[in-house]
């Protein structure tokens, strides 16, 4: 078998003297000749006409306006466009109004609560360890600094080395530190009877499969074994990788004197601010337990003031200690604690001074932060100042240890620069080098997925020789230079390229014969129309409902959710419990994630697990997701939120015209007149049969929020 | 020999390259695809992809969590009587390591005794249910793992992988041979005690299309969540929403032409069928006391009804998880109570399969993440348990074509290591796929640039021996 591997790999060795398309650096194509440009916007749209040219595709025409806003103002920001917006667009739908609107929702604080959803899957971001124990974790301060970085269009050069190596920066801020919570996310495993540097490997290699998948397009995943059978890296080439990462800090250690086998989390944190009000509630707590303490003192005096002088004579033989300070003119708390643990164990006021004291201890643990489940620091990558050897670990087996190997980058792929320091910092340096084949097509990639459905390379996660060959290669060369050299990394700009483009504006709408000629759309003849990720539908009928919070960063928070759904054992606190007001409609983005239960609705619209690095969320159409939209409390309650707000807002209007409101609110465009027809069937017969416009209106605002067209952009 | 492999894996890889349609699994995602246009909620998980007439249509398998005895309970040792609190031979130990054990251990013989039945089969006294149809079940004393540790042992059990990310079992069946019932999901999970460590990564479609997720029945509460429609809403008011909003989304189709439309209007009269049919699948009161009877009282037992009664209606996978088995202490007395928990409904639920004449299209499978070791932990025999141990361990078989009254590999005189026939998990996962008519390595999903499979890239071994 071994021999047999070494033949295929020989084989293929071979073939790759051709260098494989993507590792050949880009360069900018020259824009394709094609015979309608007055089509074209901008350059996007001429690759992909020339190719739909090529094979007797013709492009749609620009969307329906209430349409097409929708769609940007849902690729964007993540939330539906509030009907002032829709009737100001449709009053001037002209390209610059939409410019104009793009520019808005680019400078929106929404925008980086949407796009940071796809990037937090990529670093497996997620409020729990994962495994049997399933412990919560701090590191949603990372989660803000990404959405910050969104929201400042920190230019993708600096988000990847500041994520990579933000500590390794000279006079590094704290933000750049709690950057590197990126490689914080894989799961950590603190079962008892662990073996905690079997664990750590296992952390290496994700941190080295995570960072080759996100920004070189391939998972080096099979090198870990064995040399790759298809494209050029080789067990040393991943061995190598590993060594950049292979000196932090061993994260669970077994615990001191246990002899169980226990272990307990041992990485590095860093401190971030607690918050005012947190700090004013513990603030409060401290107080109390003084308070409390006073009270204790006072009470304890009380009954000792009862003992007369014979009653303390005979008490001195047994408890000399305690007579003598009963006998002070002034105890203090503690003291007070000694004399009631020798006197007044039993009795009739035991019961009150336990209680007393059981308020003041609550208070004192509250005073100092409390045992919450999630608190105010934050994962971060740190490098020891002893560098751990690396080695080349057979068959990927950690007991199994080969030839010893250095930190350095696939020999295959461009030069380690002398001047790159050989850590995570050269890494991340090389990463974003100009000779760098491979970033900016993979980046720009995964944002035209995102908008689109489709990866110009359909395998989004692989762009070595299995992977697919990109449907429109100039195409994504061009993009890729343009983003890495001329918008120095802007995402941004990179969006407002794509969501401006004749290709993106297009009309879904075609024929039947039309689908059938192209039924993945791969030719772009028609514009995308795709069901929102899990948190969108959420985000989404929280805001048409009106109940939607814009409060931003922070703890993650807790909507409502079954009850028994968090039913992990072990020795962690598995008590789930809501949050409070507007925390309860916060942005999807800000829930939080447990690894082995997360929000159950989430999990129904295929929210990963983030177990490992997600690039791509499929998109499944359930019976659970109906039963999810029907008849989830969550969404039991936004429905009554709606048909109040329908109510409320429509009050002057006859039937068909409060209709006409209410669907324009959920889908943003006038419903035509089979829809108009059919709401009214529904509305006039639930008025018949329930008797009461509220729950008529009730029904209008849950049909609503499940209709195909409201879940999908 | 092995030019004829190379031969065909490049031939195979010319074919990757030269052609669009990628392997059978592919191909029957693709017809999946085109099919969710139909009318036909069942087509969603495509018709199926069988190699040959399998034996099998549906499986029953049964996890043991936290790993039973095999030593207590199908694989008795009398050499471990001699060496019974006597440490155990150093070559056993050396360069060995365990997940609590820690010095030189000692060995425990079992407290149990065992009958000889069959063809060579020995089964514990705890088991006296199943011992009465062991002439139906296939014990498997040769099972090996690589991982010991729970969690990772339970994914690499179920998915092939010690780590999140890849298809379980039930999810690659379901993909490869598609559903049957147009009411119940084609995968179901059900846990009676605390859920397993890894919890619901076992059941996980991986990077398979989600709708071969396995679904869980849960215990309390709802069956499915959000199954019940909320306060003031009854059926026939649901049928009404429900209608309304096809009704609009008819509209909708017609105005955009989107077949996904179409699947999300059958999905919504399937969620609706669910809603009637899967509390009457749990609803246990409508079957006849004598066969309630039979399977016993509890939480299991209800589980292993309710798993006939889900084969009987189509469901092409039915996984059941049983919490409390990690007898790191006490084993004599928490094997006797664990056992006993299990063994009336599982045999129930052979005899009830066989009266039904649906053993033959049912392969039953029990087993767990390991076995434990024929060292023992504790400072003393009284109260003892034992550790986890996965060089050697036992699972077994029945129906689904199965040959029954079989006792199949054999491990040496402690039970620590097999010395015949050894059966990896993706010798399992193999022989299994086979039982229902699939050839392991024409099962693949394109995923990361490779057609993935179960099995994994190294070689399996399907156990013909194991079939009648």
């Amino acid at each position: 078998m071994r021999s047999l591997c070494f033949i295929l790999f020989a084989v293929f060795a071979a073939e790759a003297k051709d260098l494989h398309w993507a590792y050949e650096l880009p360069t900018k194509p020259n824009l394709p000749l094609v015979k309608h440009a007055d089509w074209a916007r901008n350059g996007i749209d001429f690759f992909c006409l020339s190719r739909m040219e090529s094979r007797g595709h013709t492009p749609k025409e620009r969307e329906s306006s209430a349409r097409l806003i929708r769609r940007v103002f849902l690729d964007l920001i993540g939330i539906p466009p509030p009907i002032e917006k829709v009737d100001s667009f449709l009053l001037d739908p002209s390209d610059q109004h939409l410019e104009k609107i793009v520019d808005e929702l680019l400078s929106s604080n929404r925008f980086g609560e949407k796009w940071a959803l796809g990037w937090l899957d990529l670093a497996r971001y997620a409020d729990s360890d994962g495994y049997q124990r399933d412990g919560f974790r701090n590191v949603w301060p990372y989660r803000d600094w990404v959405i910050r970085a969104f929201n400042s269009d920190m230019p993708f050069d600096q988000f990847t080395i500041e994520q990579l190596a933000g500590d390794l920066l000279p006079e590094a801020t704290k933000d750049q530190i709690i950057a590197t919570g990126f490689h914080r996310g894989p799961i950590l495993n603190l079962e008892a009877g662990t073996d905690p540097e079997e664990d750590r490997v296992k952390q290496v290699v994700d941190r080295v499969n995570t960072t080759s998948t996100v920004w070189l397009g391939t998972s080096m995943e099979c090198t870990q074994c064995h040399d790759h059978k298809h494209d050029p890296f080789s067990i040393r080439d991943y061995y190598s990788m590993f060594a950049f990462f292979n000196n932090t800090p061993i994260e669970g250690k077994r615990r001191p004197g246990g002899n169980d086998a226990s272990m307990d989390y041992a990485g590095s944190d860093i401190n971030v601010p607690v918050p005012t009000d947190e700090l004013n509630k513990r603030d409060e707590a401290e107080n109390k337990a003084r308070e409390g303490e006073e009270n204790y003192v006072t009470k304890v005096e009380e009954l000792c003031e009862s003992f007369s002088d014979d009653q303390l004579n005979e008490l001195v033989e047994k408890h000399p200690k305690e007579v003598d300070l009963i006998r002070k003119s002034k105890i203090d708390f503690k003291e007070a604690l000694k004399i009631s643990k020798a006197l007044f164990k039993k009795g009739k006021y035991s019961k009150s001074l336990n209680e007393l004291q059981k308020q003041i201890a609550n208070n004192d643990n509250r005073s100092k932060g409390g045992t919450f489940q999630i608190g105010y620091t934050s994962r971060v990558m740190r490098e020891m100042g002893k560098k751990r050897g690396t080695h080349i670990m057979l068959r990927g087996d950690f007991r199994n240890i080969g030839k010893k190997v250095s930190a350095d980058t696939p020999e295959s792929l461009h030069l380690f620069r002398k001047e790159y320091p050989r850590n995570r910092l050269g890494l991340a340096q090389w990463l974003v080098s100009q000779e760098n084949p491979l970033t900016a097509r993979v980046t720009v990639n995964r944002i035209w997925a995102e908008l689109f459905g489709r990866g110009i390379v359909t395998t989004i996660e692989d762009f070595g020789t299995n992977g697919a060959f990109p449907t429109h290669p100039e195409l994504l060369d061009w993009l890729a230079v343009t983003f890495q050299s001329e918008d120095s990394w802007s995402l941004k700009k990179t969006i407002k390229r794509i969501v401006l483009s004749s290709v993106y504006l297009q009309s879904f709408t075609v024929s039947k014969l039309e689908r059938n000629k192209d039924p993945d759309n791969s030719y772009y003849a028609r514009g995308p129309s795709l069901r929102l990720p899990a948190e969108l539908i959420r985000d989404n009928a929280l805001f048409i409902s009106g109940l939607l919070s814009t409060k931003m960063y922070g703890m993650p928070v807790r909507p409502f959710q079954p009850a028994n759904f968090w039913r992990v054992i072990g020795e962690v606190d598995n008590k789930y419990y809501a949050s409070e007001n507007e925390d309860l409609y916060r942005r999807g983005i800000y829930t939080i994630w447990r690894r082995s239960a997360h929000y159950p609705s989430f999990a129904n619209f295929d929210a990963p697990s983030r177990g490992a690095c997600k690039v791509i969320r499929q998109s499944s159409n359930t019976p659970l997701q109906a039963l999810t939209l029907l008849n989830d409390p969550v969404y039991v309650e936004i429905a009554k939120a709606f048909a109040d707000r329908i109510k409320k807002e429509t009050a002057e209007l006859n039937a068909p015209k409060q209709l006409e409101y209410a669907f324009r609110l959920a889908l943003s465009r006038y419903p035509n007149g089979a829809e108009i027809t059919a709401l009214k069937n529904i509305y006039f017969t639930a008025l018949d049969t329930e008797g009461s416009a509220e729950s008529a209106w009730f029904e209008i605002a849950n049909t609503l929020l499940n209709l195909h067209g409201t879940i999908t952009k | 020999m092995e030019n004829n492999l190379t031969q065909r894996l490049l031939s195979r890889r010319a074919f990757l390259r030269n052609s669009t349609s990628l392997g059978v699994g592919t191909l029957a995602f693709n017809d999946l695809l085109s099919r969710e246009a139909s009318s036909d909620p069942i087509a969603a998980y495509g018709k199926g992809i069988a190699h040959f007439a399998p034996k099998a249509k549906s499986v029953i398998f049964l996890h043991m969590v936290g790993a039973p005895s095999q030593l207590d309970l199908f694989d008795p040792k009398p050499k471990l009587k001699e060496f019974h609190g006597k440490p155990a031979p150093a070559e056993f130990i050396e360069g060995k390591r365990f997940a609590f054990l820690r010095g030189h251990p000692k060995m425990m013989a079992s407290p149990f005794e065992f009958a000889k039945i069959n063809d060579g089969q020995e089964i514990s006294e705890v088991l006296p249910h199943l011992k009465s149809v062991a002439g139906e079940v296939a014990i498997i004393q040769s099972m090996q793992t690589e991982d010991f540790n729970h969690a990772p042992a339970q994914m690499f059990f179920h998915s092939g992988l010690n780590r999140i990310g890849r298809p379980s079992l039930g999810s690659w069946v379901t993909y490869g041979l598609g559903a049957e019932s147009n009411d119940l999901p084609a995968y179901v999970v059900m846990v009676s005690g605390p859920v397993p460590g890894a919890g619901s990564t076992l059941w996980s479609h991986g990077f398979l299309p989600s709708i071969y997720q396995g679904i869980e029945f849960r215990s309390t509460g709802d069956p499915v969540l959000f199954l019940s429609d909320p306060k003031g809403v009854d059926r026939s008011r649901r049928k009404r929403i429900i209608d309304g909003i096809n009704a609009l989304n008819e509209v909708e189709l017609e105005n955009r032409g989107d077949p996904e439309i179409r699947t999300r209007i059958n999905q919504y009269e399937l969620a609706f069928k669910m809603q009637m049919s899967v509390p009457e699948l749990t609803d246990l009161r409508t079957e006849p006391e004598h066969v309630r009877d039979m399977y016993g009282k509890g939480s299991f037992a209800n589980h292993c009804l309710q798993a006939r009664r889900l084969v009987e209606r189509g469901v092409r996978f039915v996984e059941l998880y049983n919490d409390g088995w990690d007898h790191h202490g006490g084993i004599e007395a928490g094997i006797k109570k664990k056992a006993k928990e299990i063994d009336r409904p599982i045999a129930a639920l052979i005899k009830d399969l066989k009266m039904r004449g649906l053993l033959d299209e049912t392969l039953i499978v029990w087993g767990a993440e390991f076995g434990r070791t024929p060292m023992f932990q504790g400072s003393k025999l009284n109260g003892a348990g034992r550790d986890h141990h996965k060089e050697a361990y036992t699972i077994w078989m029945a129906g689904g074509g199965v040959r029954g009254g079989i006792s199949y590999g054999k491990t040496d005189e402690f039970g620590y290591y097999v010395e015949k026939n050894p059966v990896l998990v993706r010798d399992m996962h193999a022989t299994i796929l086979h039982a229902l008519g699939m050839d392991h390595e024409r099962v693949t999903f394109r995923f990361q640039g490779l057609d993935q499979r179960l099995t994994g890239t190294e070689e399996s071994r399907i156990h013909h021996q194991l079939f009648g």
